[in-house]
């Protein structure tokens, strides 16, 4: 068959026959067949390579050249010589066939593939320049010959050069490292150069490349100019949404959406028609038009307006969608932008009223979404809308909001009751919806029932329909209220006889309430409150409430003891026993027995360990001094390689340095995670910590010198110091000695004391929960683009100031930080839990990653003032995300990830 | 070249726009309106300026309508059909349609008041008969020089900007329009052109509106507010566009909040008119376009005709009611019904015309309006004023110049003062050129003017292949790198006496003049204030007349603490540095002279010849900057 085809092929091809298409699908068909032999190849490829080399008028010059190509991709360690043979003939020619591109990213050479690069781009043929640029990427060239390269022909004459020039400098941007500022802003200003170019499609380009070069160079800048260009780059955009083409201003509107800040003013602004005041004369670097070069403020006016008003759905579709970082960002932006969006509900695509909606809800989730009456009537006619995904949305912007005032809570349970008449099939949804506002606004839930059970008293000849969708959501709220989120539960007992009409509901109420609770908890929590009258259900509701924990948000009560040294004094003591005996047993590391110290603290630590197991397992003083004897024991090898370095045993005890900064490390975790420490004990602490700056000046790092003086440095000037060491120490500093010796011979003025605990204070301790992620279930996103990764965080002791920063963690040297605002979140200082949505901006191009995600306290000591370090590492969770593939990007809708502890 | 622009209408008033320009020996109407304010000879533009004698033919190449409004074609059948012009007409297709109807609409109403008939039907007929019906972003050749071509402008059905083009001279005349959609019409559009001229209106130059989505609340709260209280709600608006946009809104109100109140349409007009736009429905707004398939947004199911006997009947209604600004006609009538009543709700359009009873409501609120010496209404409706207008506000006319960017604005139709400011905030914060003529003034300025040159094969060679240089620009500092595509700055244009002109390659200049060694000179001359430099001279001891050695002078100082690379060479009557030579001009017709528009040519004005050769060619720059920003400095 092969070679009938073969024989057909080379038949057809004969020169005194009439030219015809028929040989080369023949040819086609045996070059991608792929059992065909390389004999055949041979065969085809020598008659393909003579038509086109020795007559160069041959009509079917570009078909004869894409079966090249074709075999050159399929084949192609077999013919690379041959092609680049055949390519050369071809390049010398004056009319290079723009086909004949193709065949150079078969090379594989890369010194070669820049040169041909190069050579066919500054050729005159326009279509060759235009296909290399395009594929410009495929090419193994240098990125600063490529850059200059992309940057010359971003001034083309011919408008889709320009345009994959563009393209090409933003591929390049994510991948190239360049340091330089003077490039990138080189670049960048091509870039707003361009947009304002008379050709559409290079104005969309251009609006990409303004916008990744832009972030680029905002991220390259390290001076006080950073705002200025961030601000410069989002008004720049902003003055795209003006463009004449819909192309462009939804290109301008996704960029906005990607760079996501600016400063509050400039946000501001592009709410209000007024030029605001703080920006009058403020002008940027920038281009307002093409003859123009400076971008005042004003330009951003009324961008987010212009963009919601606009004639096509999908520019006010990825306006709102732009929206979204900026009302996180500001809250000031949010209750603006919150009216805007309330009219924009009123528009007739159902896209965008489903992206106001999402924008709402992000709002939600940080706290910005501010309702007030005047908003009521349009939100909540959403709840009735014709289309489900509308209604679902709106359900879920109402789960995050908080109601302000009783009237508004009424109106949302009435709108509720309404849109569940209309649309039964919602019914799961909604009631579980009522039953979590009802949690989390009890007392209105309370109220509102109490005038239901008026209604529904059979004594009064009502006519109430039991068994209608009405009293379903009644009970739902009902039931929900002394489940609250709240603090005083008890203030919410509702009649035992709501309890009794719920029981009989139970099939419907189990349905809406799965994700809280399974029938049979539901069933013991209904029953269990329905008997008890008068009698406080409090008790064995914690039942359900342990239950309800497990899988929500909800706050678990903490058994406190105020004073737990009085109160169980026989477990403290043996607390008591162990601090007195380790200053007893210090001075054996001065003779050298370390082993032996060792021993003994190991022991302690786990008849402590014992002792308090049960009950007390957080306890704080525990942690305490679990914490203190681990201290202890770094110390005293620490000690121990410094003092005694002959001393065998020390080939056991780990390396210096790193012992030295664990040491660091604990110490300032005992310093900073118990709150409320007396002076003695922080006195004590603090001793401890010099000691360990002493240890490490007195070792023969100097890399370790500069550092640690400088920590110490604060210390030359305190006065009360209660001990010899420190004394000693503060004259050392003072004289400004810094040789080793003085420090080594310092260490010996040092006694151990023994730390009296009054046990007041508090441990802190933060948590993280990533629902359901592993390897198997990893969270969804798009590469490119920000992910907002849900997370649990639950704070015991946390004063409200405290500053907690959440470090996600890439790769190394990849890090990203947010500030967590405890002032946002409801809850007390003892404990505080919430749900936030972590963005992560800097999603790398690959199918999946991992992401180590570890909360951190700011701690600033009073005495050293410039040192900044998140002290406190409290859980690493790793999440594995994949790629879900769609382009979809509503991350927050999906349900699938776990936990997974780690790190 | 230049363009001549005339101003016949609209010229710092709102009416009867017209204006002729001539670019490049062709003369073009755009608009022949009428002013609805006027009955006597000020209706119309003057024509009489286009040409003494009365052949128009000759004097226009053509006229453009850009809409069907009175204002932008009132005048039409008059000066086609009285004055006699024969000439091509252009307009789109919805305005050929719309507009005999708007015209015979107006003839009715004249006659009906009982003037004297500027018009016959029959006119109208054979006027429109002249009419060319261009399609949007079609090109159109007028004849060899002119094209044309129309963009979609908003404002009402049909209504288009339109783009002219005679050789190098462009320009663009926006006639109405609207930068921000509403519910019927989408947003102007138009592509990024060349221009050297744009005339656009500044009906609103001074407003900024608010959101739209607030203003269609407003509208629905008070409307619906009053017919909840059983009173009649009356809208005045033009037969077309108005009417449309807010029927859309209120008939997705009324299915929304499930009214049965009947809205009524007063004349068989209107009726008539959405009948077109279900017809002409490519040029509504995207979202009719889109939904076009399931529905017609047209086909209004709550609304009725109006019976005359409807008007005193009981119970709340909504009558849409021509003229808008309740000039006269049907909207009158009722508004002398119904104005009486508190019940009621009369709203007004966002302009109406000085003299119109709609002016008077809109000024302050009059108990009491005279219609005439026996006719006296008692008003006591409330008045809602509509803030609905199909015209852009400032922001809309500074984007759409931003957009544009061209050499000149012209403001037309608007109120003075507001058009002033207008023309400043343009001025200064574009750096554009902007001028707000009044009627029967003509505006001129230069256009680009391009020459028309042979290339050498060597030169067609050279730029078809990029060559690139890198320079780093220390004037400007904009971009710290650049990469310079040099491939056409390396031609040279060669004037020889007898021959074309025509650019060769820089390599080919030697063989050409036909020397061993030729360098190219470069030579500039340009304006200098002398009121500033007068300033530097009085610091003097002495007040000097300013002669040109003392100048120099002045000058020379100010260089040496500019330039490092300047040292003193004091030749007479002449500044040097390195080869760049500046001398006071005083030939008027100096070959080199640029003429620059920005600049205020007094008598104190002297100019200043400079030359220099190739080498010099970036100190030479900054030297002239140095000396021109002397001029800023004072």
């Amino acid at each position: 068959m092969e070679q009938t085809l073969l024989s057909d092929f080379n038949q057809l091809l004969k020169p005194e026959t009439n030219p015809s298409l028929k040989p080369f699908s023949i040819a086609k068909s045996l070059i991608i067949n792929p059992s065909t032999s390389n004999h055949t190849l041979n065969s085809i490829f020598q008659t393909l390579e003579t038509l086109i080399t020795t007559n160069p008028q041959f009509p079917y010059l570009h078909v004869i050249i894409t079966l090249l190509s074709t075999i050159s991709t399929l084949h192609h360690h077999h013919f690379t010589h041959r092609i680049t043979s055949v390519f050369q003939s071809l390049s010398t020619r004056p009319n290079i066939p723009p086909r004949a591109t193709a065949l150079v990213s078969t090379f594989s050479a890369p010194e070669m593939s820049e040169g041909v690069l190069l050579s066919l781009c500054f050729g005159s043929i326009v279509a060759v320049r235009l296909r290399m640029l395009v594929d410009v990427e495929k090419f193994d060239v240098r990125p600063v010959v490529l850059m200059t390269v992309l940057l010359g022909f971003s001034k083309d004459p011919y408008p889709y050069v320009r345009k994959a020039a563009l393209d090409g400098l933003i591929g390049l941007c994510k991948w190239i490292v360049v340091d330089d500022c003077g490039a990138i802003k080189g670049c960048y200003l091509r870039g707003v150069e361009l947009l304002f170019d008379s050709e559409e499609c290079v104005r969309c380009s251009a609006v990409n490349m303004v916008c990744e070069w832009g972030k680029l160079l905002v991220a390259n800048i390290e001076d006080k100019s950073k705002r200025d260009w961030s601000d410069a780059l989002y008004i720049q955009l902003c003055l795209m949404v003006r463009d004449m083409s819909a192309n462009v201003r939804v290109e301008a509107f996704k960029a906005l959406g990607r760079v996501g800040m600016a400063s509050n003013s400039v946000l501001m602004q592009t709410l209000s028609k007024k030029v605001l005041p703080d920006l009058e004369e403020k002008k940027y670097p920038g281009q307002l038009s093409a003859n123009h070069f400076n971008l005042p403020a004003s330009s951003a006016a009324r961008a987010f307006l212009h963009g919601l008003e606009d004639e096509f759905f999908e520019v006010r579709s990825f306006a709102c969608y732009s929206m979204r970082t900026p009302a996180i960002v500001s809250a000031d932006f949010a209750v603006e932008a919150l009216d805007l969006l309330m009219d924009v509900l009123n528009d007739d695509s159902i896209i965008v009223r489903l992206q106001v909606l999402e924008t709402m809800h992000h709002m939600a989730v940080f706290g910005h979404l501010k309702l007030k009456e005047m908003h009521m009537h349009m939100f909540l006619g959403t709840l009735v809308d014709m289309n489900s995904s509308i209604r679902c949305t709106a359900r879920k912007v109402l789960r995050s909001t908080n109601l302000i005032d009783l009237p508004m809570f009424k109106l949302v349970v009435d709108s509720l009751i309404q849109s569940l008449e209309i649309f039964p099939q919602d019914e799961p949804d909604v009631l579980s919806l009522l039953f979590e506002i009802g949690r989390s606004h009890a007392i209105f839930a309370a109220c509102i029932t109490k005038e239901m059970l008026l209604e529904i008293d059979p004594s009064s000849e009502s006519t109430w329909d039991f068994n209608s969708s009405k009293t379903a959501a009644h009970l739902a709220l009902a039931i929900s209220a002394p489940l609250t989120y709240g603090k005083q539960q008890c203030s919410y007992k509702m009649p035992s006889i709501i309890f009794s009409y719920a029981v009989t509901m139970l099939g419907r109420l189990s349905i809406a309430l799965n994700e809280f609770m399974n029938q049979d908890t539901l069933l013991a929590y209904l029953s269990h409150c329905s008997t008890s009258t008068e009698s406080d259900p409090t008790d064995d509701m914690m039942v359900v409430e342990d239950d309800l924990t497990s899988e929500t948000n909800c706050q678990i009560p903490v058994t406190h003891v105020a004073d737990p040294l009085e109160v169980q004094d026989k477990e403290y003591s043996y607390v008591k026993l162990v601090l007195a005996n380790i200053a007893q047993v210090w001075p054996l590391t001065k003779i050298g027995c370390i082993s032996e110290l060792l021993t003994t603290l190991r022991s302690w630590k786990d008849d402590l360990a014992t002792c308090f197991m049960g009950p007390h397992e957080s306890d704080s003083v525990l942690k305490f001094t679990l914490q203190y004897i681990h201290v202890v024991k770094l110390l005293a090898k620490a000690w121990c390689h410094v003092m005694c370095p002959l001393d065998i045993v020390h080939n056991e005890l780990g390396d210096l340095g790193y012992i030295l900064h664990k040491l660091e490390k604990r110490l300032k975790e005992l310093r900073f995670r118990f709150i409320g420490l007396s002076k003695e004990e922080a006195s004590h602490i603090e001793e401890l910590t010099l000691v360990t700056f002493t240890l490490i000046l007195s070792t023969f790092d100097p890399h370790y010198h500069e550092s640690v003086m400088k920590k110490l440095l604060p210390f030359k000037d305190t006065s009360n110091e209660t001990s010899n060491f420190v004394i000693e120490l503060t004259k050392i500093l003072q004289k400004n000695e810094n040789s080793i010796e003085c420090f080594r011979v310092l260490l010996d003025s040092f006694s151990f004391k023994q730390l009296v605990l009054r046990g007041d204070f508090k441990y802190m301790k933060a948590e993280m929960d990533f629902e359901k992620n592993d390897w198997l279930n990893p969270f969804p996103f798009v590469a490119g683009l920000p992910v907002g990764i849900p997370l649990k965080i639950r704070l015991q002791n946390t004063p409200i100031e405290t500053k907690i920063w959440l470090m996600m963690t890439l790769s190394k040297g990849v890090n990203q930080y947010m500030f967590i605002d405890l002032k946002q979140f409801e809850g007390c200082d003892k404990i505080r839990e919430f749900t936030i949505i972590a963005p992560f901006y800097r999603t790398p191009k690959v199918n999946s990653f991992i992401l180590r995600l570890s909360i951190g306290m700011e701690c600033l000591s009073e005495k050293i003032h410039s040192f900044r370090d998140e002290c406190e590492e409290t859980k690493w969770v790793r999440c594995c995300l994949r790629d879900r593939g769609d382009r979809d990007a509503n991350l927050d809708r999906v349900r699938d990830h776990r936990y997974h502890p780690g790190g | 070249m230049a363009i001549d622009c005339l101003v016949l209408g609209a010229g710092q008033e709102v009416g009867k726009s017209c204006v002729v320009v001539s670019m490049n020996g062709k003369r073009i109407m755009f608009d022949c309106g009428m002013h609805m304010g006027y009955t006597d000879h000020h209706r119309y533009p003057d024509f009489s300026l286009i040409s003494k004698s009365g052949d128009f033919d000759n004097a226009l190449s053509c006229i453009i309508i850009t809409h069907f409004h009175l204002d932008h074609i009132g005048a039409l059948p008059y000066f086609t059909e009285v004055c006699g012009y024969n000439g091509p007409i252009y307009m789109t297709y919805p305005t050929k349609a719309l507009a005999p109807i708007m015209l015979e609409d107006y003839r009715k109403v004249m006659v009906g008041r009982g003037e004297e008939q500027q018009f016959t039907n029959e006119n109208i007929v054979n006027c429109m008969k002249k009419v060319t019906a261009v399609d949007l972003k079609q090109t159109l050749q007028v004849d060899n020089d002119l094209q044309i071509r129309a963009y979609y402008a908003g404002h009402v059905l049909g209504a288009a900007m339109f783009y002219a083009r005679v050789g190098d001279a462009s320009m663009v005349y926006t006639g109405d329009y609207n930068m921000t959609p509403d519910r019927h019409l989408g947003a102007a559009q138009i592509d990024r052109l060349q221009l050297d001229l744009l005339i656009t209106e500044s009906t609103y130059a001074t407003t900024i509106r608010d959101s739209k989505y607030a203003r269609e609340r407003e509208f629905l709260k008070a409307v619906h507010k009053c017919v909840a209280n059983g009173g009649k709600v009356l809208i005045p608006t033009f037969a077309l566009g108005r009417a449309q946009e807010l029927c859309i809104l209120l008939e997705d109100y009324w299915e929304r909040m499930n009214l049965k109140v009947p809205i009524y349409f007063s004349s068989g007009l209107t009726m008539q008119a959405n009948l077109y736009y279900k017809v002409l429905i490519n040029w509504t707004s995207q979202k009719v376009k889109d939904t076009y398939a399931t529905r017609n947004a047209f086909d209004f199911k709550n609304v009725h005709n109006f019976n005359r006997s409807l008007l005193d009947a009981p119970g709340p209604c909504v009558l849409f009611a021509t003229p808008g600004m309740i000039s006269g006609g049907f909207s009158l009538e009722v508004f002398k019904h119904w104005a009486p009543s508190e019940l009621n709700l009369i709203t007004l359009p966002g302009y109406c015309v000085a003299g119109t009873v709609g002016h008077k409501l809109m000024s302050g609120k009059p108990r009491k309006i005279v219609l005439d010496k026996d006719t006296q209404i008692d008003v006591r409706c409330q008045i809602h004023q509509l803030s609905f207008s199909p015209h852009t506000d400032a922001k809309g006319i500074m984007d759409l110049v931003k957009f544009l960017s061209p050499k000149n604005v012209i403001l037309v139709h608007g109120e003075k003062p507001n058009m002033v400011k207008l023309k400043g905030k343009i001025k200064s914060e574009l750096g554009i050129q902007c001028y707000d003529p009044a009627n029967t003034e003509t505006i001129s300025f230069p256009t680009t003017h391009f020459v028309k040159a042979d290339a050498t094969n060597t030169f067609i060679r050279s730029s078809l292949t990029p060559n690139f240089k890198f320079l780093k620009d220390e004037l400007t500092e904009m971009s710290p790198v650049k990469v310079h595509d040099e491939r056409v700055s390396e031609g040279i244009l060669t004037m020889l006496p007898g021959q074309k002109v025509k650019i060769v390659h820089q390599d080919e200049l030697l063989t050409i003049v036909g020397n061993d060694k030729a360098e190219v000179e470069f030579a500039y001359c340009f304006a200098l204030n002398l009121c500033d430099l007068k300033n530097s001279l009085t610091t003097g001891d002495e007040v000097v007349g300013p002669d040109d050695n003392s100048l120099l002078g002045v000058l020379n100082a100010k260089l040496s603490n500019e330039v490092t690379e300047f040292d003193r060479q004091d030749c007479l009557g002449t500044l040097k540095v390195k080869s760049f030579r500046l001398a006071i001009c005083k030939n008027d017709n100096c070959p080199h002279r640029t003429i620059d528009d920005g600049f205020m040519h007094t008598s104190e004005t002297i100019f200043c010849c400079c030359n220099w050769s190739i080498v010099d060619k970036n100190l030479a720059w900054r030297v002239i900057s140095v000396i021109k920003n002397m001029n800023s400095e004072c």
